[in-house]
């Protein structure tokens, strides 16, 4: 096979001929892994100009626009491919797809050019990307700080495989700053907390805790998917690793489960390794949604942004509204946010109807416009209740204790136009 | 993956390391805990490897000299020795595979003769002779084996460590406790025993450590999974700050005894900070071996300062772990 340029770029360079010790050994980390064929746009050029370009597979052949969606579970042997397995550097040399596929490729650098990245990953889930994140980046004996309300899956994760798997975890007010440093044991490696929380968009002072991360040695991973990187880019802001589900914005067309992790190419080798060992690979035809949806996220993210502020306001001052959570309100206590944010604040608005659960639950099936649904992130507006879906194993005064109140609804804003969103709303609640 | 060992891995690290020397400060602990009729316990703390920390769940019940010995329990003698050989095995697996030697087997028997030091009341010893012999199963010349381990007797860090004078520094109450440098050989008076430990090589990372007898139990080693390990035992490093902080543990605790008839709970904390680019030989000027070995002690509750600190001297005179670090020992690699 006469491919030379199908592996990444570097690999090559990195084979030495001879070497008399380890000094003499050539390979380096570098961006990707990506391929002569992978776009690169420069790092300079606007979001949405990264969104469409980034990470594009140009095929030699064909010469076609998009990326060709690499349907195969493996690839021709050749000396490369040796190469790659003899020095363990498999991921730089299409193999077999659960190691890495084209289109693979093409999304992990669409990621890693918009999130601000050496490298990333892409993986069959969030929760996927979030259980390799946090089994790689720890030991066992290792000790997390995460939120008490960071996302279900996440916390599942922690309360119910951590302790087994030999790391303990601290639950902390992500808000809290003095919390989080009380809980830093010398055995700490990683914290673990979400840009903004679901479902009352709290957002924890980020650039602070990363201080604090990086005055412990602790490792800062942040999940970005409520703000996609168009809004918010934690990296930024000095965390070591982003993650996403990108089931949600990044995708945006609730038509696929996937999740992103991006960061340095030395945390993202080896997050990228526990996936693979995993199985939690993203077959081909899902990165080709993922990466088509992606090039849309800017002017997605704007209509989200857009329509969740508009709701938001009006929400604020309809009468049968007892309580709106939303980082654009006057009385969002969470300042800093505005500060750290590039464009928005995504699609989700939270509120609590005057008549509690049961006018929630009305509230549910008069409106028109959104789907009664849980996820979020789609251009279709969706709505649900905390109370019996996400949050329904806790008792009614440990959802009060969190904050999830009585009468509470998640509405998930969509790129539909608003008016017609805010007359559908003002509708729904009128009838209650 | 050649000999099991991450290459690209490796390559990485050691392009790192250049970049940024910072990336190359590894730091390695241990916390031992004597209490009276119930001996010591060492743990492995925290690493941090070029800044990156990495949390470590390692324990071990050390054997008392004059108690009935159970088969885990290893003594700081052959938990140092460990060390000392399964970093020199490592080195080889290292070198070897950057330059295409393929190993089919990797070991090591280090031998340590140690006499009677000064105080014979506590037992004290020091390291009159070391002696470290590899043993390879290869298809490659002699000649290309022979360079490697002049190259690991020149680069491995805790050979050097052994081999070459080592700083040591012991704080007590946040205080330097003052010790006399010992640099003297240790006399030949006699009385001599040695300790010796087979250090052999499984794949990757991975080794085990038993008594050159064959009797006894075994000592796994590996790396951090930072440091393509899979987290299957302690690294090299940690075996010998651990054998440290028991050793100087045990020796305070029964220097209580002997003064007051009583000893209460001591505890030890060892570091050791190593500069891997001289194990890369990326820097000439970087040291190779451990650079300073620091102890942090706690003595009992309601110890006067001054026995405390006699106490300690005691114990770090007569260590023999302390003395194989501190003391230069010379030492080849031969290949058997």
């Amino acid at each position: 096979m006469n491919t030379p340029d199908r592996a990444a770029i570097g690999f090559q360079s990195g084979l030495e001929e001879e070497a008399n010790w380890v000094n003499d050994l050539r390979r380096r980390r570098r961006e990707g892994p990506r391929s002569t064929h992978n776009n690169v746009v420069d790092a300079s050029a606007g979001a949405s100009t990264r969104a469409v370009h980034s990470g594009v597979y140009k095929d030699p052949v064909t010469g076609a626009v998009g990326t060709p969606i690499f349907q195969t579970s493996t690839f021709l042997l050749d000396e490369l491919s040796y190469a790659a397995f003899e020095r363990g550097a498999t991921r730089d040399v299409p193999i077999y797809s659960r190691y890495g596929n084209p289109s693979q490729w093409a999304v992990q650098e669409k990621v890693a050019a918009l999130e601000g990245a050496q490298s990333a990953v892409v993986t069959s889930s969030g929760m996927s990307a979030i259980a390799g994140t946090v089994y790689a980046l720890t030991n066992n004996g290792s000790h997390i700080i995460t939120a008490y309300d960071v996302y279900g899956g996440t916390y599942n994760l922690m309360r119910e495989d951590m302790p087994s798997a030999g790391r303990e975890v601290s639950f902390v007010d992500a808000t809290d700053l003095s919390a989080i440093a009380a809980a830093i044991r010398p055995e700490t490696q990683l914290m673990f907390f979400e840009s903004l929380t679901n479902p009352l968009l709290k957002a924890p002072p980020l650039r602070e805790i990363a201080a604090l991360a990086r005055q412990h040695n602790v490792l800062l991973v942040v999940d970005n998917t409520l703000l996609s990187p168009v809004n918010l880019r934690p990296l930024d802001l000095g965390a070591d690793v982003v993650l996403h589900s990108a089931t949600k914005y990044l995708n945006g067309h609730s038509d696929l489960t996937a999740g992103v992790v991006a960061g340095s190419r030395k945390y993202a080798d080896r997050i990228w390794a526990q996936i693979l060992r995993f199985g939690g690979t993203l077959e081909s035809f899902s990165c080709f949604l993922l990466e088509r949806g992606m090039k849309t996220l800017v002017p997605r993210m704007c209509a989200h942004n857009k329509n969740a502020t508009a709701l938001a306001r009006f929400l604020a001052d309809h009468q049968k509204v007892r309580a709106v959570y939303h980082p654009s309100l006057a009385d969002y206590p969470y300042r800093q946010l505005k500060d750290d944010v590039l464009d928005g604040y995504g699609g989700m608005v939270a509120f609590e109807v005057e008549g509690g659960d049961e006018d929630a639950l009305k509230f549910l099936d008069r409106v028109r416009v959104p789907c009664a649904a849980t996820s979020l992130g789609g251009v279709e507006s969706l709505v649900s209740m905390p109370a019996n879906t996400s949050h329904c194993s806790l008792t009614t005064s440990q959802r009060a204790a969190i904050g999830i109140n009585g009468g509470l609804i998640r509405y998930s804003a969509g790129i539909e136009n608003t008016e017609d969103l805010i007359a559908d709303t003002a509708r729904a609640l009128d009838s209650l | 993956m050649r000999n099991s060992f991450n290459i690209a891995s490796f390559s990485e690290l050691v392009q790192e390391t250049k970049e940024d020397p910072e990336k190359a400060q590894f730091y390695y602990g241990a916390r031992a805990r004597y209490l009276p009729h119930r001996g010591v316990r060492v743990f492995a703390t925290p690493a941090l490897l070029g800044g990156v920390k990495s949390a470590r769940r390692f324990g071990f019940d050390v054997a008392e000299p004059a108690a009935h010995r159970l088969s885990d329990e290893p003594t700081p003698m052959e938990m140092a020795l460990t060390g000392i050989a399964s970093c020199s095995v490592k080195s080889t697996i290292a070198g070897g595979s950057s330059r295409n030697v393929n190993f089919d087997a990797l070991a090591m028997t280090i031998s340590a003769q140690l006499v009677p030091g000064g105080d014979e009341q506590l037992g004290a010893a020091k390291v009159a002779e070391l002696s470290c012999e590899l043993t390879a199963q290869t298809d490659t010349a002699g000649t290309v084996l022979a360079e490697i381990a002049a190259q690991v007797a020149e680069r491995s860090p805790n050979h050097r460590t052994a081999t070459d004078k080592t700083e040591t520094r012991f704080l007590l109450g946040g205080r330097p406790v003052p010790l006399p440098s010992d640099d003297t050989p240790a006399p030949d008076t006699g009385g001599s025993r040695s300790v010796a430990r087979h250090v052999t090589w499984l794949s990757g990372a991975q080794l085990e450590s038993r008594d050159a007898s064959g009797k006894g139990g075994v000592l796994r080693v590996d790396q951090p999974k930072q440091l393509a390990g899979v987290d299957w035992g302690p690294n090299p490093q940690e075996y010998l700050v651990m054998a440290a902080a028991a050793d100087i543990a045990q020796l305070a605790g029964r220097a209580q005894q002997l003064r007051t008839g009583e000893s209460g709970e001591w505890v030890v904390e060892a570091t050791g900070h190593l500069d891997i680019r001289g194990l890369m030989n990326v820097d000439p000027t970087a040291p190779i071996g451990l650079q300073t070995v620091i102890f942090t002690l706690r003595a009992p509750d309601g110890m006067r300062s001054a026995d405390a600190v006699a106490d300690v001297c005691r114990a770090a005179a007569a260590s023999a772990v302390v003395d194989l670090i501190a003391r230069p020992h010379p030492a080849a690699v031969h290949v058997g």
